[in-house]
């Protein structure tokens, strides 16, 4: 049957699929997205207008424009009129481009160049925090100051008026509004990013100096602290990797310049303070043997899991020098996720081809970003080696020490005056056998390390001076193993001597009394 | 929205006057308002708000110095808030005095720190956000909070724990503002110039229609003798059945005696212009008639107000002696000597109260003005404990307390502070020999030498005496420093406990003063 019929492949007659006719619409509401539901954290508006800051400051510096400021960006706030104004000393923007520039949503000149906001998205995250947005800048002291501002009040409106039926564009000519400034004394060149009206948010973050410059000092490609002492050296280790000068950023708050997270040292706890001991560098080949990543881990002695709110600890992800996600990003490449925050370290994504997502709160999946990921874990690995490593290394010390001392206790009450030969005895047994349980514990320490060598140290002094064990005066007495148990058991009941000599002495009397 | 819970704290501090502000807001929000829940508390001792949910939570201030009390009940609104910043509000004297202070603090970043009055509709006096939709943030157009009859009924709630030394009373205000700008006084930052504020016939009214009569009339007016409107505000006054020799009868209550008390105190170089204010004073209860007598440079003026009212038959007078600010001792002495004479000429009955200065902008009593020194304030405290504040009226307990002459009330002020302390003891009894070695040493120092020493005396506290001996220049000085060295703790008590059998004498003009009428906070209690 087959033979005689003809196949008729159907897929022929399926209609070719066409482009569509109809228009596209793109509603007001998109805005009511990219305000208000892009980001999680509020204070990733701070990030946001800091990268584009640090965009225009790059641009100035290749083009050398001269700047000789002391601050790159100045945070201004005001709590009075609760506002805050970013101001920043980079390219800006040239008054002919000023509003296509500022009005265009998701159409940034930036993609496929070097620069870090290529969305074209971020520059209105203020907009869900405020009730006005205002851009201003110029680009040099002939041009205009030019001025945009964005109403949100007007904005939450519109996106409530049912009857207002406009599309996107005609939603942004109502709620923004362009102006020529007056020259009064504005700096030269500036470009800057106002929010008036701040809304309160629990502590009022996003006028909270303080929890502004915590951020900042974990997000922003600011310079280290002076006073950290591996400061230099990662910097010129990353400019030789091609990552760029630090971005210098100043608050109103005459704490002056925001530093970089990684400090000297930190409290580990209450009463517990650590000091970083040394930085290791981490050089990450892709899959195509370019360089994916270049980032530096601090050392420290891994006590236990940095406070949280010190914002310090993890190992952190940045892609132009700013932090991609949080101090958890590495949370899953960790074989217990409790340890990714135990490690310091900083990681600066080079391969163009990984890319922050539009929340910049992770890159965007490849198979390069996966390939990151995997020598990543196999770094994080060995973290989690040498915690356990350090955290062993630390019990053993610790039951060492406590042998040291048994034994130092035992010596010194087996060689005290007036004691009864048996109980003289039944001591230095206890010491002889703490010390070889110290031995025990000091060969399993690296013999290389500092604790190590001390460990080793005292254990000969404390084997010089361990008592005798020669039976020489028992004979003298006619006790029999009966009592000699007694005495054993008793100095046994406890780790150090207190106590139980007095009371085997007391037996020991009673015995040869009754 | 009804049924919303308001949280109101006073900090754990001791005041006279219960706090009008909060009584306010307890109305804007109470059963005559919003009719929410209002739940009143003094200090932090009552955690079981910790476990409750508060819409907002309103924390009053008073005096500046009082510092650290204040932080701890802001603190404690904010925990109670379970941090929600937004939630919490301050207000009240020291924080319009120190807004500056309270808005730098990082921890309380979020907390509305109000300065001045709430004077405006409530959402804007309380800066509410109508854009983040805050509860009652629409309400901008009503009556100012600062306008409501106060809610006397949230006193109750804490009745148990504090009672206010005064509270049977009307609190109102005919004026605000004051027409001076004296350096030393909050008023002009805080309230501003001199005004006519709402009728007080209608305070009084509201207050009577819902919380019963009350036996006084408190005007907390700055300056009210300064108004235009003086003598419709006395009419009114009157009418309100305060006039001279009233008395009020409540069911199943004593007939008592009422009072009108301008606590603030009135100005003599008003008053002294024309006998027409204090004969319209005199036709109401007024009691006691505060003139305030800052410093020696009034003197005039005061002495005249003083003679006109005892003209027009006003005899109780009472009034607030500031010192500590650009006076000195003496200048503070002449001015108590004066109504001592005046007492005795005019046979009326004045009462001085020395009120130490404080600038209103700090958060402790550390300041010493440019003619005191530490030592000699620590020593009038000494001698003003003795006499609850007051300066009595009778000549004899004025000499023995403060002196024959301004120089003996500055050796008064430079001796060592356990002879002023047990002064009977070491005058009249035991400790007789002891006194009477360091008077002859003292008689010996140059005046150079008593310079030095009130100098050296008020670098340090009194635990760290024992180190001046090294530092004084020389012999005599070294030896009576001796003296200065802190009694024993043992050796003081057995000295209180052979002296309790001696009764303690304290003048019987002060003892008649009643506990309202002392100095709101001399700080008597506090170390210098």
């Amino acid at each position: 049957m087959n033979g005689d019929v003809t196949k008729i492949e159907l897929q022929r007659f399926k209609p070719k699929p066409q482009r569509i006719s109809e228009e596209i619409v793109v509603g007001k509401d998109i805005l009511e997205l990219l305000t208000g539901a892009m980001y999680v954290d509020p204070l990733n508006v701070y990030r946001e207008y800091i990268q584009n800051a640090a965009d225009g400051v790059d641009e100035a510096r290749e083009s050398k424009l001269p700047f000789d400021g002391p601050a790159d960006v100045e945070i201004y706030i005001n709590h009075l009129e609760r506002s805050v104004c970013l101001r920043d000393y980079g390219a800006s923007i040239p008054e002919s481009e000023f509003v296509r520039r500022l009005t265009a949503i998701g159409a940034s000149e930036k993609r496929g160049s070097n620069l870090r906001g290529f969305r074209g998205i971020g520059r209105l995250s203020g907009l869900g925090y405020c009730q006005e947005l205002v851009f201003r800048g110029r680009r040099n002291d002939n041009a205009k100051v030019m001025e945009l501002r964005w109403d949100a009040r007007s904005l939450r409106e519109r996106l409530r008026d049912r009857s207002f039926s406009g599309r996107l564009p005609d939603l942004i000519r109502e709620i923004a509004t362009v102006s020529e400034l007056p020259q009064s004394d504005w700096p030269k060149r500036f470009f800057e990013v106002e929010l008036q009206r701040v809304i309160r948010l629990r502590n009022d973050t996003l006028l909270n100096e303080e929890a502004i410059r915590k951020y900042l000092s974990q997000v922003a490609p600011v310079p280290f602290d002076p006073q950290f002492s591996f400061g230099a050296e990662i910097q010129a280790a990353l400019s030789q990797h091609g990552i760029g000068a630090p971005l210098r950023i100043e608050i109103n708050d005459g704490k002056g310049l925001i530093h970089h997270r990684a400090c000297e040292q930190f409290p580990i706890s209450n009463k517990l303070n650590d000091v970083f001991k040394s930085v290791e560098y981490w050089d990450i080949k892709g899959t195509d043997g370019q360089r994916a990543a270049f980032g530096w881990v601090l050392d420290h002695s891994y006590y236990g899991a940095i406070p949280k709110r010190l914002g310090l600890g993890g190992i952190r992800l940045r892609a132009g020098n700013i932090q991609v996600g949080d101090q958890s990003i590495l949370a899953s490449l960790f074989p217990e996720t409790r340890f990714t925050e135990w490690a310091v370290g900083e990681i600066h994504v080079l391969n163009a081809k990984i890319v922050p997502n539009g929340r910049r709160d992770d890159f965007e999946p490849s198979m390069h970003y996966s390939t990151l990921q995997g020598e990543l874990a196999t770094r994080a690995k060995e973290i989690v080696q040498r915690v356990r490593a350090r955290s062993e290394q630390r019990s053993r010390l610790h039951r060492v020490q406590g042998f040291f001392q048994q034994a130092e206790a035992w010596t010194a009450a087996s060689k005290r005056a007036r004691l009864h030969a048996v109980i003289r005895l039944a001591a230095s047994e206890k010491a002889h056998k703490a010390l070889q349980q110290a031995s025990k514990h000091v060969q399993k320490l690296a013999p290389q390390s500092n604790d190590g060598r001390i460990a080793r140290q005292k254990l000969n002094a404390l084997e010089s001076q361990l008592p005798s064990l020669s039976p020489s005066s028992t004979t003298k007495h006619p006790l029999n193993g009966a009592v000699v148990a007694a005495v054993h058991a008793i100095l046994a009941s406890e780790q150090v001597p207190e106590g139980t000599i007095e009371l085997a002495t007391r037996v020991l009397r009673a015995i040869r009394n009754s | 929205m009804p049924n919303k819970n308001i949280l109101l704290i006073e900090p754990g501090y001791k005041n006279k006057y219960p706090p009008i502000g909060l009584m306010k807001l307890a109305s804007y929000h109470g059963p005559y308002g919003k009719r929410d829940n209002v739940k009143f508390i003094k200090g932090e001792s009552e955690k079981s708000v910790l476990n409750a949910s508060w819409d907002r939570i309103y924390v009053t201030t008073l005096f500046s110095f009082e510092w650290r009390e204040i932080s701890k009940s802001i603190d404690f609104a904010i925990q109670a808030a379970y941090g929600d910043t937004r939630k919490v509000f301050v207000g009240g004297i020291a924080a319009s005095l120190m807004n500056e202070r309270f808005t730098a603090e990082l921890r309380w970043r979020g907390v509305r720190i109000i300065k001045g009055l709430l004077a405006e509709a409530p959402a804007i006096a309380l800066q509410l956000d109508d854009f983040a939709e805050e509860l009652y943030s629409d309400d901008r157009e009503g009556t100012p909070i600062e306008d409501l009859i106060p809610d006397y009924s949230i006193l109750d709630q804490i009745k148990d724990q504090y009672l206010y030394p005064v509270r049977d009373a009307y609190f109102a205000y005919a004026s605000r503002g004051c027409v001076r700008k004296c350096h030393f006084c909050g008023v002009p930052k805080l309230e501003g110039a001199q005004r006519d504020a709402q009728s007080i016939t209608d305070v009084v009214n509201g207050i009577r229609e819902r919380h019963g009569d009350k036996r006084d009339l408190m005007l907390m007016d700055n300056n009210v003798v300064a108004s235009a409107n003086y003598k419709n505000i006395i009419a009114e006054i009157r009418d309100l059945g305060f006039q001279k020799g009233a008395k009020l009868e409540r069911l199943g209550k004593p007939s008592v005696k009422r009072r009108v008390d301008f606590n603030q105190g009135v100005d003599a170089r008003i008053l002294c212009k024309d006998p027409m204010y204090l004969r319209e004073m005199s036709a109401i209860c007024i009691s006691p008639l505060r003139i305030a007598f800052d410093h020696i440079g009034v003197r005039k003026p005061y002495e005249a107000a003083i003679r006109i009212a005892h003209d027009v038959g006003l005899h109780n007078l009472s009034n607030y002696m500031l010192y500590n600010f650009h006076d000195s001792p003496t200048d503070l002495y002449e001015r108590m000597r004066l109504n001592i004479d005046l007492n005795v000429e005019l046979g009326i009955r004045i009462f001085s109260f020395p009120m130490r200065y404080q600038p209103t902008d700090r958060p402790d009593r550390s300041f010493v003005g440019e003619n005191w020194h530490r030592y000699f304030l620590r020593s009038m405290q000494i001698i003003l404990q003795a006499s609850h504040g007051i300066v009595s009226g009778s000549p004899d307990f004025f000499n023995r307390a403060f002196g024959d002459s301004a120089d003996e009330f500055e050796n008064l002020l430079l001796r060592p502070h356990h002879f002023l302390f047990n002064r009977s003891w070491f005058e009249e009894h035991d400790g007789r020999p002891q006194f009477e070695q360091f008077a002859k040493e003292f008689k010996t120092l140059k005046s150079e030498d008593r310079s030095e020493l009130v100098k050296l005396l008020s670098t340090t506290t009194p635990s760290k005496f024992h180190e001046l001996e090294m530092q004084a220049s020389h012999l005599p000085l070294k030896r009576i420093l001796r003296h200065y060295l802190p009694m024993n703790k043992d050796e003081e008590a057995k000295i209180w406990e052979k002296m309790k059998k001696q009764a303690k004498k304290l003048p019987s003009d002060v003892e008649s003063v009643p506990e309202d009428e002392l100095v709101e906070d001399a700080g008597l209690a506090e170390a210098a």
